[in-house]
């Protein structure tokens, strides 16, 4: 669901002031980070030296992209209350996720060395395949999602800074690969805090000033109401399935995102997690007024009478900004559509590069050199085929793109949000769970993409592979729970 | 301490995969897209009630589990069961205020109070039925499968 055709230019000396601006913070910190980046610790894990805030930061901006502050308010724009239900099992993905994955994964974490959440997976499991096959499917949701998200970061920067789409996916990536192969996920985690900072209050300065522009919320929902009711129905223009298809994947899967969980390795004092859930709910809640607010306003601005009904919804953020906003709000909040892609990819580049030398080799049972270096390697190859990628073809960077999340989701949730809390689930359930994901999501979602199949209206190849994980998760388990030598209760002090 | 085996928490996912998958089917005909809904707000629920009762233990975890239960399930139904032209709350129709406030606001707040609640970092570790001495062992050969080894 991220940008993937130009959006309308936002040139202003302003905005292109403060992105400037941006850029060379995010540059300077990713000095900082190499500097003190020195092993392969530091380079997956960021030392496990994290404090709560930018722990919960950091985990907030590898969940957002771009997509939060372009796409969404389009989607608002277009389906009303519909969209909402991408991000309204935020209400309850981090407390489930604190609940579900932090303390075992904490506990793993403190019993064995643990670099990645395959790791998780392969020691529960006893299963080195488990975990070679989950890294498998990570390098295979990563290729796709970071060609993804450097097309929509150089369609970002082409907005901004008018370089033609080529040159510009060429700086976005050069920058944000230039700091996460020095500093690894160390200058990720202090990129995400000022960018996951960038991010809430550009929101919040939008948002004070699409409460201004609208005449409230009051007045909002009446103009929306007299254009369409079905906008502010409790499913928009979506249909009820579809809707809550949605809420499932995106609730559900939100506990197989290896990018954000594995910050749950990273937290140094154990006893900050209490108020990870809290925090964590407000910063993007502040976050993502933006995504709702904006869509609605223009849409109100449209009906007035104020603006012209939008070529394309994805123009809602840059048409409200230019229009109803001081330029250099605009400038912050493109530098934060930036801060959300960049931080994406830092994150997915890092989890990518740990698969492929860490998890995949423990599986065949070779081991590569120095750790950091090999995972400079790795990030850098991994960037270098994703950067290929979206230089080449939008069409391959559109058709990979629409695995990342869903794939993350079916080929994960099941072993680590149950199998971590299960101890009658098998190692043969988690590699089937895993197979039945991979399979399932990678195969139905390019039928469809083909338009060899036609899905109904809500159903798509990611709720089929996680339901169908689930599903064999659960049967292959209890088929082969007689030969479960591995999952006895262990006592444990 | 042993790992928790909990067969209600494993049938209610068993429960919610079974109603998320019926409810794809019964969306494949216009006919029974009402019951697709409500096949899909079951399927929400148990899972997520049932992920929680796998993993979330204590008195705080308790109310937190019926409170999400309870939110998303009146949330839903409020969605699909209030009619459009009930008293609109700020502008909006009933029911999507009820959808919006039950679902997102509420557990968004109450949520975290819950886990903060009964959150204690000197209990360590909900069981995961790990193998002590796993990491200690060699690579294993290529291909192998029966040994993990720790991390390069």
């Amino acid at each position: 669901m991220l940008q993937s055709a130009p959006l309308q230019s936002v040139a202003r000396p302003e905005v292109v002031t403060v992105m400037l601006a941006y850029l060379a913070v995010v540059i300077g910190i990713g000095v900082w980070a190499t500097r003190r980046t020195r092993t392969a610790t530091d380079f997956f894990l960021a030392g496990r030296s994290l404090g709560l805030f930018p722990m919960a930061m950091a985990a907030m901006s590898a969940t957002l992209s771009g997509f939060a502050f372009i796409g969404g308010p389009g989607l608002v724009y277009s389906v009303g209350l519909g969209a909402v239900f991408i991000v309204l099992p935020l209400s309850i993905t981090n407390s489930l996720s604190a609940w579900v994955l932090a303390r075992p994964l904490q506990a793993l974490a403190a019993e064995r060395p643990m670099l990645t959440v395959p790791d998780a997976i392969g020691a529960r499991f006893a299963s080195p395949a488990a975990q070679g096959l989950a890294g498998v499917s990570i390098v295979v949701a990563c290729a796709g999602y970071v060609a993804t998200n450097l097309l929509a970061l150089g369609l970002v920067l082409d907005a901004v800074f008018g370089w033609g789409l080529p040159t510009s996916i060429l700086v976005g990536a050069a920058v944000t690969v230039a700091y996460t192969v020095g500093g690894g996920i160390l200058a990720g985690v202090y990129t995400d805090l000022f960018q996951g900072s960038v991010m809430a209050l550009a929101s919040a300065a939008v948002t004070v000033q699409v409460l201004r522009v609208g005449g409230g919320i009051t007045a909002m929902a009446n103009d929306l109401m007299q254009a369409d009711p079905a906008l502010l129905a409790p499913f928009g223009r979506l249909s009820p399935v579809a809707a809550l298809s949605w809420f499932l994947v995106f609730g559900i899967g939100a506990l197989g995102q290896p990018h954000v969980i594995n910050k749950f390795y990273m937290l140094r004092d154990p006893a900050r997690l209490r108020w990870y859930p809290a925090v964590m709910n407000a910063v993007m809640a502040v976050t993502l007024l933006l995504f709702v607010g904006v869509g609605m306003v223009v849409r109100a601005l449209v009906h007035r009478g104020a603006l012209a009904p939008l070529a394309r919804p994805d123009d809602a953020t840059a048409t409200f900004l230019l229009g109803y906003a001081p330029a250099a709000l605009a400038g912050l909040v493109f530098a934060g559509v930036a801060a959300a892609i960049m931080s994406s990819v830092n994150a997915f580049l890092n989890v990518g590069a740990a698969a492929i030398t860490h998890d995949i080799p423990t599986w065949v049972g070779r081991r590569w050199g120095s750790g950091l270096t090999a995972g400079r390697v790795a990030t850098l190859a991994l960037a270098v085929v994703a950067t290929v990628i979206a230089l080449r073809s939008t069409v391959l960077v559109a058709f990979l793109g629409i695995f990342g999340w869903g794939l993350f989701a079916s080929t994960l949730v099941p072993s680590v949000a149950i199998g971590l809390n299960w101890s009658g689930a098998t190692r043969q359930g988690a590699i089937a769970s895993i197979v039945t994901g991979l399979v399932v999501t990678v195969g139905v979602e390019s039928l469809a993409w083909a338009k060899v199949v036609a899905l109904p209206a809500g159903v798509s190849g990611t709720a089929l592979g996680l339901v169908g994980s689930i599903a064999a998760f659960l049967a292959v388990s209890w088929v082969t729970r007689s030969s479960n030598d591995q999952a006895v209760a262990v006592e444990r002090a | 301490m042993s790992a928790p085996h909990r067969p209600p928490a494993i049938l209610g996912l068993a429960g919610g995969v079974a109603c998320a998958g019926a409810s794809y089917v019964a969306s494949g005909s216009a006919a029974s897209q009402g019951l697709a809904a409500w096949l899909q707000v079951g399927a929400i629920t148990l899972l997520v009630h049932a992920t929680l009762a796998l993993a979330a233990r204590g008195r705080a975890a308790r109310w937190g589990r019926r409170l999400t239960t309870a939110c998303l399930a009146g949330g839903f139904a409020a969605a699909l069961l209030v009619p459009a032209e009930a008293h609109p709350i700020l502008g909006v129709p009933l029911g999507s205020a009820l959808m919006m406030a039950l679902v997102g606001l509420v557990p968004l707040v109450a949520l975290p109070l819950c886990f903060a609640w009964g959150y204690d970092a000197r209990h360590p570790a909900p069981q995961t039925g790990l193998q002590p001495e796993a990491d200690q062992r060699p690579n294993p050969p290529r291909g192998h499968d029966a040994h993990h080894h720790g991390p390069t």
